[in-house]
């Protein structure tokens, strides 16, 4: 008997292809992770600015001002919300899977749990945007304590914390 | 016992069902006949709960609902199962939810009907694939079976062996409504018959009373939907008139 821990079929609709979906779902985690790295390209290219050489120092080169985190942060993030996005969109195909080629949800409609059609349809989706959603937080305070601990205190705007759920609101 | 209460349904303007109300006891074999569209699938489907309507169904004295639902199983001519899935793969899903499914039923009428296992279903004929619906709905353990139209597609002697082989495997408090158009295939081992016409049950008799009033269940359905045997000669003389 296969490890029930661990078999994304049950957790899908009966018959589906789970492992084309579950691969689509880590390509979008791969690709929005990818895409938000251009964040410390951003980064380390204000940072840099921050400095100049003297005598073959790096030196910070007075009133310099580093940009909102926000700002840097631009778009980083948000693929993950779009794949979050697609993850919700797989709901109706699942539904609609029961409808194709026989009439399952006949049988689905009268198993004695009540909600296993709907635990089928709805359990990878949401649990695959919900991870997406996730980590897109855990990248965002990740950065941002980056963020805070990279850039010279003189050079930092204040409320940069406060700022991002500005931008949020 | 199933009873069903003044059942009512409509799509839209259609009424498919009115005021229907019969009761079916536990071990019978009743037949419901119908024309296309009287409203014999609509009557299954309300019985399953696939559908709203209006009126009360009573599964031994209870609403039906998730506690009592798998008292019922149902074999569609649309078919219930993945086609994807193995027979095997039905199998083990079938058991994890239906407390009573019977594995040696299955089996047995798998070997009956020389079905594959691990084949997935899509790959069978369309005789198969009937059968594989019926047997699911068979080993399902359920009390009272729904058969819509089972065997549509499938040859006779396909039927016939399933008509033998399904009186030797019911126990007798298993109850089987069967919907279909083979009245006469049928009329030998049903107990009963439910005629529905225009959504409303037109006539219920069971075959003692057939034999009693000395007729057969083809003569009583024709009695009953006022059938006009010269209907086809009237036609042909009207059209060689014509010409």
């Amino acid at each position: 008997m296969n490890n029930k821990r661990f078999d994304l079929t049950r957790h899908a609709p009966l018959g589906m292809n789970v492992n084309s979906q579950f691969t689509t779902y880590i390509t979008l985690f791969v690709l929005a992770t990818l895409y938000s790295f251009f964040y410390f390209n951003r980064f380390s290219n204000h940072l840099e600015w921050l400095y100049e050489w003297s005598r073959s120092a790096k030196v910070l080169i007075e009133g310099a001002v580093m940009p909102d985190f926000v700002e840097l942060l631009e778009d980083a993030l948000t693929w993950f919300w779009a794949a979050a996005g697609v993850c919700l969109l797989q709901i109706p195909f699942n539904y609609r899977h029961h409808y194709r080629e026989t009439k399952s949800i006949y049988l689905m409609k009268r198993l004695p749990k009540k909600f296993e059609l709907h635990r089928r349809c709805l359990t990878l989706p949401i649990l695959g945007a919900g991870i997406m959603v996730l980590f897109s937080f855990v990248l965002l305070l990740l950065y941002f304590w980056y963020y805070m601990a990279k850039v010279p205190s003189q050079c930092m705007q204040p409320d940069q914390w406060a700022k991002i759920w500005s931008v949020l609101r | 016992m199933i009873e069903v209460k003044n059942v009512s349904k409509s799509y839209g303007k259609k009424v498919a069902l009115d005021d229907v109300s019969f009761t079916l006891p536990r071990g019978q074999i009743v037949g419901i006949f119908g024309e296309n569209g009287a409203g014999k699938t609509t009557l299954m489907k309300s019985i399953l709960g696939l559908q709203p309507y209006k009126g009360t169904i009573l599964l031994d004295g209870e609403p039906i609902d998730r506690h009592n639902i798998a008292k019922l199983s149902f074999a569609t001519s649309e078919h219930s199962f993945f086609a994807n899935l193995t027979a095997r793969d039905h199998e083990g899903f079938y058991a994890e939810h239906f407390a009573n499914f019977s594995h040696q039923r299955f089996n047995a009428l798998m070997d009956f009907f020389e079905l594959p296992y691990s084949k997935p279903i899509r790959s069978f004929s369309m005789g198969q694939k009937n059968q594989f619906e019926v047997i699911m709905a068979l080993s399902q353990g359920a009390d009272y079976i729904l058969m819509d139209e089972p065997f549509a597609g499938n040859d006779v002697f396909n039927r016939e062996d399933f008509y033998k082989v399904l009186l030797g495997i019911l126990r007798e408090d298993e109850t089987v409504l069967l919907s279909t158009h083979l009245i006469e295939e049928v009329s030998g081992f049903i107990g009963r018959a439910i005629l529905i016409r225009g959504g409303k049950i037109a006539g219920d008799i069971t075959t003692d009373e057939l034999d009693e009033q000395g007729l057969n269940l083809m003569d009583y359905i024709k009695q009953t939907y006022d059938y006009r045997g010269d209907r086809v000669s009237r036609a042909l003389d009207s059209l060689s008139g014509e010409g």
